[in-house]
């Protein structure tokens, strides 16, 4: 019976199902293309980081510019995959029904409105993380592409903008969509709010998120840390007893400060490429609870609201 | 005889301000095909959401079929089939997708039987519901709601869109549904034919509370027709005046019985006919009764 259900689902969201799984199959089959021909054909030995200009270089030079700018533009764009996956796809899930009446004629043939709310919700969030993290996963791969020889599962490199990240913010942002359709009830306010709910949602998550990694940061040391460990943007000063402090607190430990009168060494601090996984795993288990947090608020107005 | 859908003092306000009804009591007989009318923002569609659970009652209570849907709506939804004044049907799924997904949102939905009536008006199973003319798109409404084998069956409005024969058409479908299954239906519409053609039960709401509420032949029997307006606006009989299709005044008595009067006092006025007694009913619902009355053609 789900399944049927979650075909009818996909049948009921057809246009959007067929956009999304469009762009990703466009996006897988392009970035197999390019990296496929950068690969075997020794291109990408001239992309990244540390380049080796060679014949192949000069010889591919045209076809090679265009596959790196290609890359990049996709790489950019995966990066904005999760708000559209997560608008395109929450957004009419509930508000259109409503919008249109088909919640009306759902309610009074279902008299559990859980169980209709389930075969909707399910089904579209699934297909929104599946893509997201196909989508995450050719970002893993673009990057690996700009970043010959880095270890990606131990490095910050295009942090939040491939791998798992992606799944769970496009997971949040179809949330907010499915709970503020359910809230509102029509589709283009529903689209504007969920747009800047789901967005402010995501920067609260990373500021939050940063505040707390900038309590965590330790000293920067590593090869290339400024790359591939996580800087906090701001240097430190190394406190005798190991603390990093900014300038703003130092002046306040050691007033003698303001006139040049200290001794401690200025660093780079952060987050080491070490904990990257730690970190991912916990910033998606953050989106992933305010995800179900939305979804249960969604599921509540809608066994409380009106039909439309 | 039993009352499957009932109101005890309902009343719904909304925006805590504007009452759409107030004070409403009816029953609704098991087995009877009651028709619902009243002018526009009478309540109709209010009462009738009320009863599946889809609005909470300001004051007051109401009953279908034993269940008070305000308190469990599922156990009341269960009992219902509801056919809205806009089937809203899933534009990009056919018509047999409509029932397959009734088969996954209702436990025991008759498939067959809901394809059944389907079938019997022609409408192909394979097409899109955005194909489908309006006619068609509330037939697949009555025959979804059919399907879920309710034994009360709240139609609102669903015939104000469709042409005449669409209109026939359905009606047939429901009354015959009806009569062989032994449901109970509660018809909201402003076309009295159909009333006439379906009905045997008569709810005339207006002022926000029930104006009439009788059986279609009682309606017939108690109510004649004077020309005039309001000139018998001292006696308890007037119900209300209005004009006729030639714009002359008419008024509607309601009288005790059939045959009130005797020789000595022939019956004033002619027998009404079920639009006189609807109208006369509506009119008394906007008009006030104090107005000056003016004098009846002899």
């Amino acid at each position: 019976m789900m399944l049927t259900a979650t075909r009818l689902t996909y049948r009921i969201n057809r246009f959007e199902v067929r956009a999304i799984l469009a762009a990703t199959i466009v996006s897988v089959l392009v970035t197999a293309v390019i990296l496929g021909w950068i690969r075997s054909s020794g291109y990408a030995q001239c992309v990244g980081g540390d380049v080796q200009m060679s014949t192949v270089c000069f010889e591919q030079e045209d076809i090679g510019r265009w596959a790196t700018r290609i890359a990049g533009m996709s790489l950019q764009l995966a990066g904005a995959f999760p708000l559209l996956a997560g608008l395109l796809l929450g957004v009419p899930l509930v508000a259109r029904e409503l919008d249109k009446g088909t919640a009306r004629l759902a309610w009074s043939l279902g008299p559990s409105r859980g169980r209709w709310y389930i075969q909707r919700v399910v089904p579209i969030l699934v297909l929104v993380v599946l893509t997201a993290l196909t989508i995450g996963l050719v970002a893993e791969q673009l990057t690996a592409l700009f970043n010959p020889g880095v270890d990606l599962s131990n490095s910050f490199v295009s942090f939040r903008g491939r791998g798992l990240l992606l799944a769970t913010s496009a997971l949040l942002v179809g949330s907010v969509s499915v709970a503020v359709g359910a809230v509102v009830g029509r589709q283009i306010p529903t689209l504007v709010l969920a747009l800047l709910l789901g967005g402010l949602t995501l920067l609260a998550i990373g500021e939050v998120d940063r505040k707390l990694l900038a309590s965590e940061a330790v000293p920067l040391t590593g090869e290339n840390y400024y790359t591939h460990d996580l800087t906090m943007g701001e240097g430190r000063f190394q406190l005798p007893d190991g603390r990093l402090v900014t300038w703003d607190e130092l002046v306040v430990i050691e007033p003698a400060a303001m006139n040049g009168e200290f001794n401690y060494p200025f660093v780079d601090s952060g987050i080491p490429r070490t904990r990257y996984q730690e970190i991912v795993g916990r910033e998606g288990v953050v989106q992933v609870v305010l995800s179900l947090g939305f979804l249960a608020v969604g599921a509540v107005v809608v066994s409380r609201r009106r039909p439309g | 005889m039993t009352a499957v859908l009932e109101a005890h003092g309902f009343g719904k306000r909304y925006r805590r301000r504007t009452w759409a009804l107030r004070g409403v009591d009816l029953t609704v007989p098991e087995g009877s095909i009651t028709a619902l009318v009243g002018p526009n923002g009478s309540g109709k569609s209010t009462l009738i959401r009320t009863w599946i659970g889809f609005e909470r009652p300001t004051e007051g209570r109401l009953v279908t079929g034993g269940i008070d849907p305000g308190a469990d709506r599922a156990a009341a939804v269960a009992k219902v089939g509801y056919v809205p004044q806009s089937p809203s049907l899933y534009g990009s799924l056919t018509v047999a997708e409509h029932i397959t997904l009734a088969t996954t949102l209702r436990e025991g939905f008759d498939a067959q039987l809901s394809a059944h009536y389907i079938e019997r008006l022609s409408i192909p199973l394979t097409a899109l519901a955005s194909e489908l003319s309006g006619g068609e798109q509330a037939q697949v409404g009555l025959a979804l709601a059919l399907g879920t084998r309710a034994r009360i069956l709240l139609l609102d409005e669903p015939l104000a869109s469709l042409d005449p024969l669409a209109r026939r058409e359905f009606l047939h479908v429901l009354v015959d549904a009806v009569r062989s299954e032994g449901h109970t239906a509660l018809l909201s519409s402003h076309v009295i034919t159909d009333i006439e053609q379906a009905c045997d039960r008569l709810i005339v709401l207006g002022k926000g509370h029930t104006l009439l509420d009788l059986s279609i032949s009682e309606a017939l029997a108690h109510h004649r027709v004077v020309d005039g307006a309001t000139a018998l606006a001292s006696t308890d009989g007037l119900v209300g005046s209005f004009p006729s299709p030639g714009g002359d005044p008419l008024s509607l008595i309601r009288v005790p019985s059939a045959q009130p009067l005797t020789v000595d006092a022939p019956p004033i006025g002619r027998p009404a006919t079920l639009e006189e007694v609807v109208i006369g009913h509506m009119a008394a619902g906007r008009i006030r009764r104090t107005a000056p009355a003016v004098e009846v053609a002899a």
